[in-house]
């Protein structure tokens, strides 16, 4: 049973790591980045190709990921979602052609991925050598302690990022209400292209974790671990750091259980289930930023 | 038939915890023009949402035609005989100046859409923007937006008609014009609430001015009692000393 | 030219029914409803039918049985999410879509759970088919025009002006959600009867970024941006056949520039070309999607 709480709380670090980017890029750009999946993707696959040619260390391998993520994501915003900004009519507009280009970005990646892994799944090789440790009674492995530790740790540091610093303050507010961005001298695309890299590093980084935990990874991989990070969003509510971890951990928490007890489809259908709940009764989530738009 | 077309009885919105109308009474004779004014933020433009069911009143009672009419939406509103423009043109995009302007007709009370076609030809004339039918409202200059708004919401033959500062950085001629049509209309009998600030344009066409600031009513008079009143005054050019 | 039909039959078909399934995402957009619940009822509708015809009803009834169900459906959730609109709007309808597959995959005792319903009886031939398809363009059509079409622009652009007009905005949204169910259904049922299997894996995420595709391409002003998206997705992988391995890089990038350089879909971007051609002058044309 215990055994089963340290899966959950891994696979919460998982999630919530996943779903960090999210909720900021849709709580403060708003923007709903289905390739989200992509760039968790891209540091999984880029951490292969690297380790396949040039046998790295994992503590150069971490921050490499990060970079591949974040680039990602800035190559994301410059191709999509600014031009798309630029000349929308509506914002409702612009929701809808960012949704629809996000799709379209996810498809070229995925079959990027498809094509390089051969449509098989595949390992990174020689960067961990993975070590169990007995505590307690309890087997522990070192992927497991730093996937928690990361997880955990980048969770913290953003969401203290966000309440405490001047960028962070400028986030909100523009979450809040974009138009007054401008007024306290807020550069707001500045500030959404700056967020959107800093989700694409994070994800990035929780792709190669995955990778290295599941021993492998295939281009599927970002698409199921999506949905589970919009219900953490839309549960813990959009724009919520500290919301979306908490609802992580808790989605991971009734999966996990379910995992013993039930059928597989169980878990999704709880997951899809959550979200048309909190949808339909509280829209804004557990401690959102966002309230639903328009009377 | 009441006297008044539109009464209002401590009427109170809310957001959250501050009232932004607060205890509001007044009434509008039928077939006059009446003013609302006040300083920015004085609540009028709250006001204006909750007599037209954009964002319906916590509090109090509003009496269209004698009937509390408080919960009503917006379209029931429309269907009731009642018309508004809005601060900002809310023109529909895709469409024309003529549809636009139709969509007032046909979709206003019932006993009207039968002649919504004919409707929206007077109204387009009464507003002098025939000639512009098949334009595109949106590439037109801002003072005609505001003449297709309100032509839109005439064509509907509306009993009670609401204008939300539609004069704001118009030139003089421009709004010599809206001046006119709403002169023609009180001819007709449509009774009209207009919120503004250009007070000449106030002085020239209420004959009661109603006066907001931070949510209450604090006077209401002809426009030259108005204009003398000192609470009025404090409240425009703030206390001295 | 009869032979060219006959040969391509089968992409015909499936280009008739993805047409009615676009159709049915592209009414509710067109009017502002970000409603993605066609492509849930499409499911609905292909076991609907499927298995009302194995219970030995005939092909009509079936339909209809399929496309009543539907109908209730959208309804409900239309209901249930009258409160949402925008991106939530279209999260809550692909989170439904997505439990309506997890539903079917696990009902094993009526629907066969993962393998799907096989060997249902072809029962709709490829002029049922078009009849169909063009009534449906009909009745689109139609509703595109008049009253109706200026309150779904007016609902589309801007809801409170919509609203202070006189359109009943929660009535027009349940309709046209209904509407987008029905037609989902209509489609998914077609298919059921016409390629006689249906499996759970048909549906989903897949099934909605097709479906959204199609409209996007196309262009979302009208039904004629559903039915030419479809056939333009259909006949993609046909050309495409040498970059088969590239099939997903090209179709997202296709929807990117679509996306990005021209929001209008090919229809739009057609039309304005149109415009940019001389013409005689006059009063400045509105780009009117509706008349």
């Amino acid at each position: 049973m215990t055994q089963q709480l340290i899966n959950a709380i891994v696979l919460g670090s998982l999630y919530s790591l996943f779903s960090l980017g999210l909720t900021l890029v849709w709580g403060v750009a708003n923007v709903l980045n289905l390739a989200h999946g992509a760039l968790f993707l891209s540091g999984a696959l880029a951490a292969f190709v690297v380790a396949e040619a040039v046998a790295v260390p994992f503590v150069v391998m971490l921050p490499l990921v990060a970079l591949v993520g974040a680039g990602l994501a800035a190559l994301m915003d410059v191709v999509a979602f600014r031009p798309i900004a630029r000349r929308a009519a509506t914002e409702s507009r612009r929701e809808m052609a960012v949704l629809l280009a996000s799709l379209g970005l996810a498809a070229v990646v995925t079959n990027v991925a498809e094509v390089v892994t051969e449509h098989q799944i595949k390992r990174i090789p020689g960067l961990l050598d993975v070590e169990s440790y007995k505590v307690a009674g309890l087997t522990v492995t070192n992927v497991q302690l730093m996937i928690v530790a990361l997880g955990i740790g980048l969770t913290v540091a953003v969401s203290l990022w966000v309440k405490r610093s001047s960028s962070g303050r400028a986030l909100r507010a523009v979450a809040y209400d974009p138009r007054i961005a401008p007024l306290f001298g807020i550069n707001s695309s500045r500030l959404s292209r700056g967020t959107i890299m800093l989700s694409g590093a994070v994800a990035g980084i929780a792709g190669l974790l995955l990778a290295i935990h599941l021993s492998g990874f295939d281009a599927n991989f970002g698409e199921s671990l999506l949905l589970k990070a919009f219900v953490a969003v839309i549960v813990g509510g959009i724009g919520s750091v500290i919301g979306t971890a908490v609802a992580a951990y808790g989605l991971a928490l009734i999966e996990t259980m379910l995992v013993a007890y039930g059928p597989a489809d169980a878990r999704d259908a709880v997951a899809f289930g959550l979200i048309m709940l909190v949808l339909i009764l509280r829209p804004q989530g557990l401690l959102g930023v966002k309230t639903s738009e328009r009377a | 038939m009441n006297a008044d077309i539109l009464e209002l009885r401590s009427v109170a919105v809310r957001y959250g915890g501050v009232a932004a109308v607060d205890g509001v009474s007044f009434g509008v004779p039928r077939g006059s023009i009446c003013g609302l004014v006040g300083p920015n933020g004085s609540g009028k433009s709250s006001l204006l949402a909750a007599i037209s069911g954009g964002r319906p009143a916590d509090a109090g009672q509003v009496l269209i035609d004698g009937v509390d009419a408080r919960r009503r939406r917006p379209w029931q509103h429309a269907h009731a005989g009642l018309a508004r423009t809005f601060q900002g043109t809310r023109l529909v995009r895709g469409l024309t100046v003529r549809e636009n302007v139709l969509l007032g007709a046909e979709w206003g009370p019932r006993s009207h859409r039968k002649q919504a076609a004919q409707r929206t030809d007077a109204a387009l004339a009464a507003c002098r923007i025939a000639h512009l039918a098949d334009a595109d409202p949106l590439a037109l200059p801002y003072g005609t937006q505001r003449l297709v708004e309100i032509a839109r919401a005439v064509s509907s033959g509306p009993e009670l008609l609401l204008l939300d500062e539609p004069t704001a950085g118009m030139s003089p001629a421009e709004r010599q014009e809206i001046e006119e049509v709403m002169i023609a209309l009180r001819a007709e009998g449509v009774s009209q609430l207009l919120v503004e600030h250009h007070m000449g344009m106030i002085a020239r066409l209420c004959s009661t001015v109603f006066v907001l600031s931070t949510g209450r009513l604090i006077a209401s008079g002809t426009p030259a009692a108005i204009s003398n009143d000192p609470l009025v005054r404090e409240a425009y050019l703030g206390r001295r000393g | 030219m009869m032979d060219w039909f006959a040969d391509n039959e089968t992409l015909l078909q499936q280009i008739g029914v993805f047409a009615i399934a676009a159709a049915s995402l592209q009414v509710a957009l067109r009017a502002g409803v970000f409603s993605l619940v066609g492509a849930g009822t499409w499911m609905i509708g292909a076991y609907a039918a499927a298995i009302a015809l194995d219970d030995g009803m005939p092909p009509f009834v079936a339909l209809l049985i399929a496309l009543a169900l539907a109908a209730l459906v959208s309804l409900a959730l239309s209901l249930l999410t009258i409160r949402i609109d925008g991106l939530t709007l279209a999260m809550a309808t692909i989170a439904f879509d997505l439990i309506v597959v997890v539903v079917i995959r696990n009902w094993e005792s009526l629907t066969g759970g993962a393998l799907g319903l096989y060997a249902i009886p072809v029962s709709v031939s490829s002029t049922g088919l078009a009849v169909i398809v063009v009534a449906v363009a009909v009745v689109l059509m139609l509703v595109e025009r008049g009253r109706q079409g200026r309150a779904v622009v007016a609902l589309r652009e801007d809801v409170q002006a919509a609203a202070a007009v006189g359109v009943p905005v929660p009535l027009a949204r349940h309709l046209v959600t209904t509407v987008s169910g029905v037609l989902g259904a209509l489609s998914g049922a077609i298919y059921a009867m016409m390629f006689n299997a249906i499996a759970p894996d048909q549906g989903g995420f897949h099934l909605v970024t097709l479906l959204l595709s199609m409209v996007v391409i196309g262009g979302i002003d009208s039904w004629r941006g559903a039915y030419v998206g479809a056939a333009l997705l259909m006949f993609l992988p046909e050309i495409s056949r040498t970059f088969n391995e590239w099939n997903g890089l090209i179709y997202g990038a296709l929807m990117v520039l679509v996306v990005v350089w021209a929001p209008e879909g090919v229809l739009g971007g057609l039309r304005k070309v149109r415009e940019l051609l001389p013409r005689r002058a006059g009063p400045s044309r509105a780009e009117a999607s509706s008349s």
